[in-house]
């Protein structure tokens, strides 16, 4: 395992510190006839940590494509962060930590010439959640209908590695091929009882097809790739084992979304969901003298199984609990003008979710998400200075339904934002970011079954349904701080984010929670 | 033309935007159903249902219980009965003058009737109503009955694992009874939650021993009539030799010794208990089983199968494995019984799966009609649960030790009434109601009346 994490480690930081430098030093003749170009905005790095439009498109496209990462991240960029964030306050949803912290460290850099483009990233997180209940498995991904979960809080702690690649080359005039790569893992931990570990990787990855001139450009790109999580749930104190007599420490496996099932003999302690992931995509940019408009679409099917076998003969024997199917769309369209100093973006998302319960024998669980974000960017100079205006407006809408307990919960949430960000100087060295939220709910609807319940539904999913109908404002600043040291530049980031929500619940139990980071970017 | 174009790319964004927001409806092929269950009797007597039954209904996932009672037609309805498993039950009693006016027949004390339907899956080919008819039997009720079982044994390493296993059967009757040639049996069934010959098993799951091969062809009537063997044990005596006072039991052990004190096996290994708060003393227990004798010649004996001095042993009719083996994690079935012929006779049947029973272990058939009492234990947790293998007439129901195997729990049987200073136990035929876990075991002892 140790080697297994030591090789991407090295590998990552091989490519991303050494590979962009050389790279540069080997291609500085490229450089200097974009930088004499004076008609299209900086397009060093600083430029793109410092424009809200640009660090958004960046961060848009290095997730899934090379033509538009390709427009975004200028002929060479390097970034590496080493940061520390924390998160605290009862206003959460039931199964999040009430206080979370974590430090990350991520590499990232790329160079393109004419012949060929090359990215890469290594990221690496380290979490520790206070205590979470009812929820042994904290990866972010997805939704699925099948996790451990018991009542007694336990303090978590998770590690997670994530490699992304993009290369790409020309073919012919106009034409290139691209192949990413997509690879994670970790492994995620409770030590006290009921004690969990959560191992995951994931491989993805994506080739495509490219066509391009001045003006338009075309991709087409596939999806494949397999991923396994495997969870592993045991106890310390052996007076919990295969007893029901300990309400608090008894582990559910939570197949559904309110159905459990107790996971106390022995052959259930280990599960394993074997995941497989098919799509495909397509984006395409046209340039006008005076705009330019952009779009990226994405589909992906996530075929989930799961099977459970026992932590000693593991898959001697193990059963198949059901299958899970997730389609995913990601789109986005967008238009902004040559010198990015104005810009409109859509993004829609839609996750729709069904299994195939083997034990219920039929379909049960069902999730739906659907999110629509309209982003408008705007640069306005101010005391002389040109200060960024980003608003946000997001509508998000999540149903979920469990037959077998008769629950159905739907939630609608829309979220205003209006943020700024200011220079304080003529150097730009020191940038201010202030920026408020408001958020309210719309079709929140809930309803469960009046012959049965049990403790998930009472704890967890009517805290959840309580929050759902919460409204809530936020405020948050931030500071960007660019110096120079050791010959090399840095920037400096902290940021913080207060919510407070507009009434208080008694199954909530708070309602404020803030956020707050601290971070450091060497770039090149 | 260019003045348009951000217009209409923003209109094209609002309809997008307005559409990629809004509500869905999300359906789940599961559907909560109504189960009505129809309570009906074997036999033809007319019935009248004015006197009402309740039905119970467990939810196996939930642990959920709930409870109907049955209207004019016989028929109890539960509403909004989510999909999955549950284990449904109907109990009646008559009291003797009540069963006498119903049924036309004279008894000396109550009358019990059972039905119970185990594991039942509710899916979604079950409709907007799901029916099930349960049908209610006379309870066989014996003057023994079977008191106390102790099969999940202490701790491995700080008691005595599953050497201090014992049982215990106790006479529930006004009168004198003599147990010489009464016999316990370890009943045979399924003992894992899956099964690679699944054409060989019956719709509830157990072996279907019409199937089986054995020592003589497998009768029609094999899963009705008839139990399956995995040991049998039987007391020693001529007739009057080993007489039980109403109630009193016998504590049959599987090694008669003080089990809080440290065991020395045969090739002289101690084993310490630093424990002993979680065994049992069994030095008092009436008799042992011992099983070494019986073992064929060449076949190596058990470590621990040492005859207790002063202590009798159970005559071993047939032997499971070396020692006396009650199943820690409660896969079998215990019943109490006393047959006239010589069970020598009777014949032996494999395991379904197999072909043959050459150097196969094989089970011995006994007739349902000679079983006194039976009980049917079961694993602690929901899914590994097997199907039944006693029939609602000898136990409508199951019991288990809560805290699983190594536990130090055993299952006791409720004491119903003291009558005169003697306790009378509960015997519905039904273990789910009859008994109740005790943690350590009492050999010869009782749970404390709450």
């Amino acid at each position: 395992m140790t080697i297994i994490r030591i090789i991407p480690i090295c590998l990552g930081l091989g490519i991303l510190f050494h590979g962009p430098v050389l790279l540069a030093q080997n291609n500085t003749a490229v450089v200097p006839a974009e930088q004499n170009n004076r008609s299209l905005p900086d397009s060093s790095t600083r430029a793109l940590l410092q424009s809200m439009l640009r660090s958004s498109n960046y961060a848009l496209s290095k997730e899934s494509s090379v033509l538009l990462l390709q427009q975004d991240m200028g002929k060479q960029i390097s970034i590496s962060t080493l940061g520390y964030q924390t998160e605290r306050g009862k206003y959460r949803p039931y199964q999040e930590a009430e206080h979370k912290r974590g430090a990350y460290f991520r590499a990232e850099g790329g160079k393109q010439t004419a012949k060929m483009l090359l990215w890469g990233s290594f990221s690496y997180s380290n979490s520790q959640l206070d205590s979470i209940r009812w929820g042994h498995r904290k990866d972010a991904d997805f939704t699925t209908p099948f996790y451990y979960g018991s009542q007694r809080a336990v303090h978590y702690q998770q590690t997670d590695y994530a490699i992304r690649t993009h290369l790409m080359h020309r073919l012919t005039q106009g034409f290139t091929a691209s192949l990413s790569g997509d690879y994670g893992m970790g492994d995620h931990f409770s030590t006290n009882d009921p004690r969990a570990v959560l191992k995951h990787f994931k491989l993805r990855l994506t080739p495509a097809l490219q066509w391009k001139n001045k003006q338009l450009g075309i991709e087409v790109r596939g999806l494949w790739g397999y991923g396994q999580q495997e969870s592993q749930v045991d106890y310390r104190n052996k007076e919990y084992y295969e007893s029901s007599q300990y309400p608090e420490y008894l582990n559910w496996l939570i197949n559904g979304y309110g159905t459990m099932r107790n996971a106390l003999s022995f052959s259930d302690r280990v599960y394993t969901n074997n995941q497989d992931f098919t799509g495909g995509g397509l984006a395409i940019f046209y340039k006008h003298k005076s705009w330019t408009g952009r779009a990226n679409f994405n589909y992906e099917r996530i075929h989930e199984e799961y099977d459970r076998g026992n932590s000693s003969g593991r898959y001697d024997g193990y059963d198949m609990y059901g299958d899970y199917n997730v389609d995913q769309w990601k789109g986005y369209i967008e238009l902004q003008d040559v010198q990015q100093h104005w810009g409109i973006r859509l993004e829609a998302t839609q996750s729709e979710g069904k299994d195939y319960n083997i034990e219920l024998l039929g379909n049960n669980y069902a999730v739906l998400r659907r999110a629509a974000v309209l982003q408008l960017y705007y640069t306005l100079p101010l005391w002389g200075r040109p200060t960024q205006f980003n608003f946000r407006q997001s509508f998000s809408y999540h149903n979920q339904v469990d037959g077998n307990m008769l629950i159905r919960r739907e939630a609608g949430r829309q979220l205003a934002n209006l943020q700024l960000r200011h220079p304080l100087n003529m150097r730009r060295d020191q940038l201010l970011e202030l920026g408020i939220t408001y958020s309210n709910p719309y079709n929140t609807t809930f309803s469960e079954s009046p012959r049965s319940s049990n403790a998930f539904v009472e704890q967890v999913i009517k805290h959840d349904v309580a929050l759902d109908k919460t409204n809530y404002w936020q405020l948050q600043a931030g500071f960007q701080q660019y110096f120079r040291f050791a010959g090399m530049q840095w920037m400096a980031y902290i940021q913080t984010q207060q919510l407070q929500a507009g009434h208080a619940d008694a199954l909530l139990g708070g309602r404020s929670r803030n956020q707050s980071s601290l971070s450091v970017h060497l770039y090149f | 033309m260019q003045r348009l174009i951000l217009p209409i790319f923003c209109c094209i964004l609002l309809a997008l935007f307005a559409a990629s927001s809004c509500r869905r409806e999300l359906d789940s092929e599961l559907k909560a159903t109504t189960l009505e269950v129809q309570v009906s009797y074997d036999n033809t007597l007319a019935i009248n249902y004015s006197d009402q039954y309740t039905v119970q209904l467990k939810n196996l996932i939930t642990n959920q219980v709930d409870s109907a009672r049955t209207d004019a037609d016989g028929i109890a309805r539960f509403d909004y009965v989510s999909n999955g498993k549950y284990d449904i039950q109907v109990t009646k009693r008559f009291s003797a003058a009540a069963y006498q006016q119903l049924f036309g027949e004279q008894v000396d004390s109550e009358v019990t009737f059972n039905a119970a339907a185990t594991s039942y899956q509710i899916g979604i080919s079950g409709g907007s109503v799901t029916k099930l008819t349960l049908t209610l039997r006379r309870s066989i009720t014996g003057d023994w009955v079977i008191k106390q079982l102790y099969y999940a044994g202490s701790d491995l390493y700080k008691a005595a694992a599953l050497r201090d296993n014992f049982f215990e059967i106790y006479n529930n009757s006004d009168k004198v009874l003599y147990a010489d040639s009464l016999c316990m049996m370890f009943v045979y069934g399924r003992m894992s939650t899956t099964y690679r010959a699944a054409d060989k098993l019956l719709e509830s799951g157990q072996f279907d021993w019409t199937k089986a091969v054995g020592t003589a062809p497998a009768a029609s009537n094999a899963n009705t009539d008839y139990l399956y063997a995995q040991a049998i044990y039987m007391f020693p005596g001529d007739g009057k030799s080993y007489p039980v006072q109403p109630g009193q039991g016998l504590v049959v052990a599987r090694s008669a010794i003080n089990h809080q004190a440290p065991f020395t096996n045969k090739n002289g290994k101690v084993y310490e208990v630093s424990r002993p708060d979680l065994t049992v003393d069994l030095s008092k227990a009436d008799f042992e089983v011992i099983t070494t004798p019986y073992l064929e010649e060449g076949e190596s004996a058990s470590l621990i199968d040492i005859p207790t001095p002063g202590k009798k042993s159970l005559i071993v009719i047939q032997k499971f494995g070396k020692t006396m083996m009650m199943d820690n994690i409660g896969r079998i079935g215990y019943a109490l019984f006393k047959a006239p012929a010589d069970m020598g006779s009777w014949p032996k049947y494999a395991e379904v799966k197999e072909s043959t029973i050459e150097g196969k272990t094989l089970y011995t058939r006994v007739p349902k009609k000679y079983i006194i009492d039976a009980v049917e234990t079961q694993p602690n947790t929901a899914d590994r649960r097997l199907p039944k293998k006693l029939s609602a007439e000898l136990d409508a129901g199951f019991t288990f030790v809560p805290l699983g195997s190594y536990s130090s729990q055993a299952v006791i049987r409720k004491v119903k009434e003291i009558r005169d200073g003697r306790r009378i136990l509960e015997d519905t035929n039904n273990s789910s109601n009859d008994f109740e876990s005790i943690m350590p075991a009492v050999p010869g002892g009782f749970k404390e009346i709450k």
